[in-house]
């Protein structure tokens, strides 16, 4: 069992009515993507439809998502293997100037 | 028939208080489209070399695209160029709102604003019935009360004129239109000004004929529900173009601060678009035909700045009062943003002339009598607004942005202005993204951000049938910077002759392809023109403003960047040790145009883009 604290940034937090929630991932399944898979599960439909990419069926692409502050792009990616106590930010795409 | 076009340029002769219609001519729209593009045409071949920017002899141009006035979604933009009284060469500023489309409606592609008038004037234009009527009586208000007095006259009117800084021939004054849609940069509002014009009211009822109905409705449809469910776009409605100020932007190392010394600001949080929500936002707002409703309609109830009501600071603008002057009171903001749209002030350039004058203050250049503010003093940056505008004290000196103001100066002043050409930076920092510092390197207008290749660098976007993915570009490396930063150049050259929002067009909103833009200017038009032809289009477009820059002398001792982008990295946050690395890029990028080591386009580059009998 791996327990893992995720903190909704912005329009996610609007989203799932709460900033931050700890997430409990069985073993063999504690990569970003099973994570995915029960942010998806708790918070229904409205939240699905806002990070999904219907191209990828994944988070859209656009979403910046630090494990400890390092982004999953520089790890492995959504495949990234998760760790007891590990804090994951998710941050929505912005705007931009 | 032309569809999509109205098919008819308006000049309007100021000298002789006369106007005419003249045909649009096939031949320039296929090769240049409409708005920049076509506005590049007129430029190059009516303002000779070396005229004053302020003088009868430059020409104003609003000029609008084949997609204004259609239902193509975020399509409501004019740009509006002249040779700038600000850089002395190309320049231009883009702005939304519901006047472009209007134009449209009225029966026209451009107006061409020629010559200047003794008296100050404004232009009406109901249709095809275009007067030029006294304005004296509006010289010397501010933009919502010019505004306000002119639809007093006709309900529904859109009007686009000036404030008391662009009567200044401030050179960082803007036009404003709708009241808070700015064209801000490059000065545009000064040659207004010098041209007696005061302002330019327009209202129309005719419809635009695209070719291909049918066919334009299915893309129409395709990409309006691309924009709807797109989760950036979901952003921008809920917290306007500041919402990632904090998250990505100054956390990424992004975020102006301290006159450039920094890309980190503690109190980001503070002037985020997310505080805004919290706080003084009423509702968000949209351009006409928009989706998507960036636009902040604000309101302050309490405290120094209570009475501020209207459209809201946007990114730019909260960086440039705000970051940039280590000023984390939003209300302030809000209040600076006001003054700006009522003088009718660039916010990026003019946020940019009190920071710089804070750190000339700082290091003792200036005298406690001419300037003395210190960083983060909220009312004073409020304060300064004004003094800029009305061009009172040391703001008269600031009202002509920070090149000339270092100039005179001295003292070293020169060394520490950050600008690009003449135009001050907008809030993007190319050490946190190399790309960005050759755009402003290499751009027409000076440091501009658009395109803004930080989507790819920053935000992970990719243009994606174009072959850029984010993945290939890392923010901190120069590899293939000079071939992002020509293909993004050639894309925005064709999205501003359209005329679309960079957020309505990838990578803006990245699950767009390029091939669904083409579609749409395809449909409309008529015009059979595939993804290749539309980046040959734009790079035609990107190398006629070249070439205007190049018969004011512009060549590669000006594709440069301030020293403190090249030689002074942070001495905080991500991009810490980080500075660009220009002359490398600059080299690549020259190859990849097919420009000389001069930066001149070659003979058989131009022979290929149809230029060669410009020169």
């Amino acid at each position: 069992m791996v327990v893992v604290k995720v903190i909704f940034h912005t329009y996610l937090a609007r989203l799932t009515h709460e900033k931050e929630a700890n997430f409990t991932l069985e073993d063999e399944k504690i990569t970003i993507s099973d994570l995915f898979q029960k942010l998806v599960a708790r918070y229904g439909n409205e939240f699905r439809k806002f990070v999904i990419d219907n191209r990828t069926h994944q988070m859209h692409p656009t979403f910046f998502i630090l494990v400890d502050g390092i982004e999953i792009n520089s790890l492995e990616g959504f495949d990234t293997k998760l760790k007891d106590g590990n804090v994951i930010s998710i941050i929505p795409p912005v705007g931009g100037g | 028939m032309l569809y999509g076009y109205a098919g008819k340029i308006l000049r309007v002769d100021l000298s002789r208080s006369k106007s005419k219609d003249d045909v649009l001519r096939e031949d320039i729209i296929r090769n240049y489209i409409g708005g920049s593009g076509l506005a590049a045409w007129i430029l190059y071949h009516e303002v000779s070399p070396r005229t004053d920017p302020l003088s009868p002899q430059n020409k104003l141009i609003f000029a609008i695209g084949p997609l204004v006035g259609t239902i193509a979604p975020c399509s409501s933009h004019v740009i509006v160029c002249s040779k700038s009284p600000l850089t002395g060469i190309w320049g231009e500023s883009h702005s939304g709102g519901f006047f472009p489309a209007e134009i449209k409606f009225a029966g026209y592609d451009a107006i061409v604003i020629e010559g200047r008038s003794e008296k100050p004037v404004y232009i009406w234009i109901h249709d095809d019935d275009v007067e030029i009527r006294e304005a004296t009586d509006l010289w010397g208000k501010d933009v919502y009360e010019t505004t306000d007095i002119i639809q007093e006259e006709l309900r529904g009117i859109k009007v686009a004129c000036i404030g008391p800084a662009g009567e200044n021939l401030s050179r960082i004054a803007a036009v404003l239109n709708d009241k808070y849609r700015a064209a801000g940069r490059t000065g545009m509002g000064a040659v207004m000004g010098s041209k007696n014009l005061k302002a330019i009211a327009v209202r129309g009822t005719k419809k635009t004929t695209v070719a291909e109905p049918e066919a334009f409705n299915e893309v129409v449809e395709e990409v309006q529900e691309i924009l709807k469910t797109y989760p950036g776009n979901k952003i921008r409605r809920a917290y306007g173009t500041s919402g990632g100020l904090e998250s990505i932007e100054s956390n990424g190392g992004n975020l102006p601060t301290r006159y450039f010394k920094e890309g980190t600001f503690k109190n980001a949080k503070k002037i985020s678009g997310e505080t805004m929500a919290d706080t003084i936002l009423t509702h968000p707002y949209a351009c006409f035909m928009c989706p998507i409703a960036c636009g902040r309609f604000v309101e302050v109830k309490t405290g120094p700045y209570a009475g501020v009501v209207g459209g809201g600071p946007e990114y730019e603008t909260i960086a440039s009062f705000g970051s940039l002057c280590q000023n984390d009171n939003l209300e302030s903001i809000a209040k600076a943003n006001e003054l700006c749209n009522r003088l009718g002030l660039d916010t990026i350039s003019t946020g940019n002339a009190i920071a710089f004058a804070m750190e000339c203050y700082e290091r003792g250049l200036i005298t406690k009598e001419e300037f003395d503010l210190k960083w983060g003093d909220h009312a004073g940056i409020v304060n300064w607004v004004k003094k800029i505008g009305r061009r009172e004290g040391f703001g008269d000196i600031l009202a002509d942005g920070v090149k000339r103001a270092s100039e005179k100066i001295g003292n070293g002043a020169e060394k520490l202005a950050v600008h690009v050409k003449g135009l001050e930076l907008p809030m993007h920092d190319p050490r946190a993204q190399k790309a960005m510092g050759l755009v402003y390197a290499t751009n027409p207008r000076g440091a501009i951000h658009k395109p803004w290749t930080g989507y790819i660098e920053m935000y992970k976007r990719g243009v994606y049938d174009l072959g850029i993915d984010p993945k290939d570009f890392d923010r901190f490396s120069i590899k293939r910077k000079p071939e992002l930063t020509k293909v993004m150049q050639d894309l925005f050259s064709v999205y501003n002759s359209l005329i679309l929002c960079m957020f309505a067009t990838p990578p803006g909103t990245d699950a767009l392809e390029v091939r669904h833009i083409a579609a749409l200017l395809s449909t409309a038009t008529g015009f059979k023109i595939n993804t290749k032809e539309f980046l040959k289009i734009g790079e035609r477009i990107f190398n006629l403003k070249r070439l205007f820059n190049i018969r004011e002398g512009i060549s590669r001792k000006n594709d440069t960047l301030p020293k403190r982008i090249i030689k002074e990295p942070h001495s905080k946050g991500p991009c810490v040790g980080q500075v660009v690395e220009l002359e490398p890029m600059l080299e690549e990028y020259y190859k990849l145009r097919g420009w000389s080591r001069e930066g001149i386009p070659t003979r058989t580059k131009l022979e290929e883009l149809n230029l060669s009998q410009l020169i």
